[in-house]
């Protein structure tokens, strides 16, 4: 009751000055929470931010040029399958060389040497040769190509995805080489992953 | 923000603010006004969420096993954008929150926060620290390197001592009898689903048992006259008349304040510190030297028992630790397993003091136990880790373990981790293997610059006291080189070479043997030999061996190494000509000396002396025909005493054949 008797004997004026001063101190106190506040929340953002996205580099390939084959020892009108080998980092591990892919070499009867990679374009499955029907098959989907690349039929976006190949001559011999890349699959663009 | 509007719908539909208020305290009045003191616990609370946020990152990318996790984690310090900083953000507030939690109960204690009702608010406060501190001891030994191994093996080694529930408790945690993966994927577990849960559990019942509290007895009306209410309560709501000053914003500002003090602290930290931590020994003793400068070292070697560490616990167990240490054997278990149940039942007993000696004295009694406990571990640690430090082989095993951290971490960076994991980075690598493998083979007779190749001495017992043991052959480092031979030659008997060989048996055959007679007739000051004759030669020798900082000779040495060799030639003081019979073809075989092909035979065959398969040939089978034959004195090291893995990098080593930084230039 006390509190009550003394609060009515403050004149009017000096109650309302105590109320702007005690309004200000807190307009001010709320400013100073919501600074402080995106301070903290920043220092924790912006890390975070950084280390969620730098993960994403991973798996960025660098072209690489593979020498597959000897150009004489391709036979006209027969593609045939090379196996990358090559070293792969994922993340922290590295591994020892290994099969990192797979393409389709195939020379015409004039030695003009074509390249495929072996992975599908539809959804990243191993494209087979069926020599019989001469054709391109891969079995998941039963995407069937021509020995050109082009779609026959199947539910590719898109014919086979071609690699650059260059010949090199070493100690007399003709050598393939070949681009290794990938693409990504499911669309009908041909679009290098990373 | 929401408009208005649309807030007042929303919380007429949810209610929305009432619940956030209820929650996050935002409406909530503090006892009295808001002080600095009453800051620590919401600054827990955030760094709680400092915790979440780091650790959630960090499990993207952190795999818990035994070939992954080291390289996981060095893959963040070293590769993700600022993952040294999200990282070193989860370790130190991990150990400011202890700081904090440590500060928190003090105020409670001299603020009498445990007195009735709030006993429970007490206790659960203490549980929290529990909590944070299993989640520290929990999260150490995650990165699975040198560091955390062997501090979780002592914790869990603690704890297994616990009378009755010890072993299985231990077993439990580790996932068997012996560390592996199983107890990476348990102790991952324990990190970020078993202790957050119960740390949340906890959380909630403490802010629920303060909320019941203060609305108890805030009865204060400072605030009555407040003119701007900006939270809507019922009318019937016994917070209504209550309120004196609500805690947003007025503490939320001062928490903010303090939290960010500390987090500024855990930065500068976080920076500062591992460039420091090392400051206190000199690396490199006894070729230990590292391949990273102390600030890039981030993470100890890979966890591996072949390897030698020393352990260290956490710095808030280590007077446990140590006072396992100070008491006998047989006391061990009061230490490890009634201490720590004594300090729990002395802290959560506090309420209690009161009962029995009043307010007054059982506070200060609250108070003086608190102090003095604390003042009593951090003295204890605080000694121990003096002692350690004031050790006299501390420099030489710590810099040890820093050269083992660097390698593994700049060979990791170089070579990225193989699949099989991370200890196959120094266990494949002559630079850190070679000294191990000599200790354990060679060491128990020949010496390496005087020791035992990883700077340590061989001891032995003599007359009752420990002396360093004198060594039973010829000291190993330099071998092969111009520099060894030529000190050979000069002197054979010298106590580097074949001075000790005699008190072994058959080994006067080769102390007092041809070679000596050979160092009497024709070197020192009456012999025919000079110095330069003496360098060509061994020159000459040591080109076989090619190592790798070997010069290539001039055309004049190679004349001169190959008259003293086969005696062609032979040019005295004076360059004239002369007979010279102290040639070594008599003995030793070199076809690069040796133009007339008389071959040796009688003494070690020098083709390829000191090279990479000479060394595996001759360690195998000392006393082959090619070797020292009959007169052999040296065991045989045959596969299955030394695999051929090991004998590799044990003669990579001893050639100084191993990757370095400085090639990569």
């Amino acid at each position: 009751m006390q509190s009550v008797h003394s609060g009515l004997l403050i004149d009017h004026c000096r109650f309302s000055d105590l109320k702007v001063l005690t309004m200000r101190r807190r307009k001010f106190l709320k400013h100073c929470t919501s600074i402080l506040g995106s301070l903290y929340a920043t220092i924790l953002a912006v890390p975070a931010l950084g280390f969620l996205f730098s993960t994403l580099k991973r798996g960025n390939q660098t072209d690489r040029t593979y020498r597959l084959t000897r150009l004489n020892d391709l036979e006209p009108g027969v593609p045939q399958r090379f196996t990358i080998i090559d070293q792969r980092v994922d993340a922290w591990t590295k591994y020892p060389p290994g099969p990192i892919g797979s393409v389709w070499l195939s020379k015409s009867k004039d030695g003009a040497v074509t390249a495929f990679s072996s992975t599908c374009p539809h959804l990243g499955c191993v494209i087979d040769y069926v020599a019989g029907d001469e054709e391109y098959f891969c079995p998941c989907h039963a995407a069937t190509f021509q020995p050109d690349g082009a779609m026959v039929s199947g539910p590719q976006p898109r014919g086979m995805d071609e690699l650059k190949t260059t010949i090199e001559t070493i100690r007399g011999d003709q050598w393939v080489k070949v681009e290794y890349q990938k693409f990504e699959t499911g669309i009908a663009e041909k679009y290098p992953i990373g | 923000m929401l408009p208005q509007k649309a807030q007042q719908w929303i919380d007429e539909r949810t209610g929305y603010k009432n619940f956030l208020h209820a929650i996050f305290l935002l409406n909530f009045p503090t006892q009295r006004r808001s002080r600095w003191q009453f800051l620590w616990g919401g600054a827990l609370v955030l760094m709680m969420l400092v915790e979440m946020v780091t650790g959630a990152l960090l499990m993207t990318v952190y795999s818990p096993s035994e070939a992954s996790a080291w390289g996981s984690v060095h893959y963040i310090e070293t590769q993700v954008d600022l993952g040294w900083f999200v990282r070193g953000l989860h370790h130190y507030t991990a150990h400011m929150m202890i700081v904090a939690i440590i500060v928190h109960i003090f105020l409670v204690i001299i603020s009498a926060g445990y007195r009735k009702p709030k006993e429970f608010i007490y206790w659960t406060s203490l549980l929290i620290g529990g909590v944070i501190i299993g989640l520290t001891i929990t999260g150490n030994p995650l990165p699975w390197d040198q560091k955390g191994y062997w501090s979780y093996q002592i914790e869990t080694g603690i704890a297994g001592t616990m009378p009755v529930i010890g072993s299985t408790l231990r077993s439990l945690v580790v996932g068997g009898s012996e560390f592996g993966n199983l107890t990476l994927t348990r102790l991952y577990t324990i990190h970020v689903i078993v202790l957050p849960v119960i740390a949340l559990l906890l959380f909630t019942f403490h802010m629920a048992l303060i909320r019941r509290e203060r609305l108890r007895t805030a009865k204060i009306r400072e605030a009555a006259d407040d003119p701007e209410i900006d939270f809507q309560l019922d009318e019937d709501d016994p917070v209504k008349d209550e309120i004196t000053q609500p805690y947003w914003p007025y503490q939320t500002t001062r928490t903010l304040v303090l939290t960010l003090i500390l987090m500024g602290i855990i930065i500068i930290q976080l920076i500062v510190y591992p460039a420091l931590k090392n400051q206190h020994v000199s690396v490199g003793h006894d070729g230990w030297e590292a391949d990273l400068p102390a600030s890039e070292i981030k993470l100890e070697a890979p966890a591996d028992s072949y390897i030698p560490y020393v352990a260290r616990p956490e710095w808030f167990v280590r007077f446990l630790f140590e006072l396992r240490h100070l008491v006998p054997k047989e006391l061990e278990v009061l230490v490890t397993a009634v201490l720590p149940g004594v300090i729990l039942a002395v802290l959560f007993l506090v309420p209690f003091y009161e009962k029995v000696f009043g307010e007054k004295w059982g506070q200060r009694l609250a108070i003086f136990v608190y102090v003095g406990g604390l003042l009593i571990i951090s003295g204890i640690s605080w000694y121990g880790i003096q002692m350690e430090r004031n050790a006299p082989d501390y420099a030489l095993k710590r810099s040890q373990e820093i050269a083992y951290a660097a390698r593994a971490s700049w060979l990791a960076s170089k070579n990225g981790v193989p699949p099989e994991g991370p200890d196959s980075l120094l266990r494949n690598d002559p630079k850190s293997m070679g000294p191990l493998i000599f200790a354990r083979h060679c060491g128990i007779c020949h010496t390496w610059n005087g020791h035992d190749g990883t700077g340590q001495y061989i001891m032995e017992l003599k007359d009752g006291k420990r002396v360093k043991a004198t060594p039973r052959a010829s000291d190993l480092a330099g071998f092969a080189t111009t520099k060894w031979l030529t000190e050979f030659l000069m002197n054979p008997r010298s106590p580097k070479f074949f001075g000790h060989v005699g008190a072994m048996k058959g080994g006067d055959a080769i102390l007092n043997g041809d070679m000596n007679d050979w160092a009497d007739s024709y070197v020192g000051p009456e012999g025919i030999l000079t110095k330069d004759d003496i360098e060509a030669v061994a020159a000459l020798v040591a080109r076989e061996a090619n190592h790798r900082d070997f010069k290539p000779l001039s055309e004049e040495t190679v004349k001169r190494g190959v008259s003293v060799f086969s005696g062609i030639d032979f040019k005295d003081k004076s360059g004239k000509v002369v007979d010279f019979y102290g040639y070594c073809a008599q003995c030793h075989a070199m076809k690069a000396g040796d133009p007339e092909e008389e071959g040796g035979g009688a003494a070690p065959d020098f083709n390829g002396y000191g090279s990479e398969k000479w060394l595996t040939d001759f360690i195998r089978k000392p006393g082959a025909e090619r070797f020292y034959g009959d007169k052999n004195i040296m065991p045989s090291f045959e596969e299955s005493k030394l695999s051929k893995h090991d004998l590799n990098l044990l003669v990579k080593w001893m050639r100084g054949e191993w990757q370095r930084p400085e090639q990569e230039k």
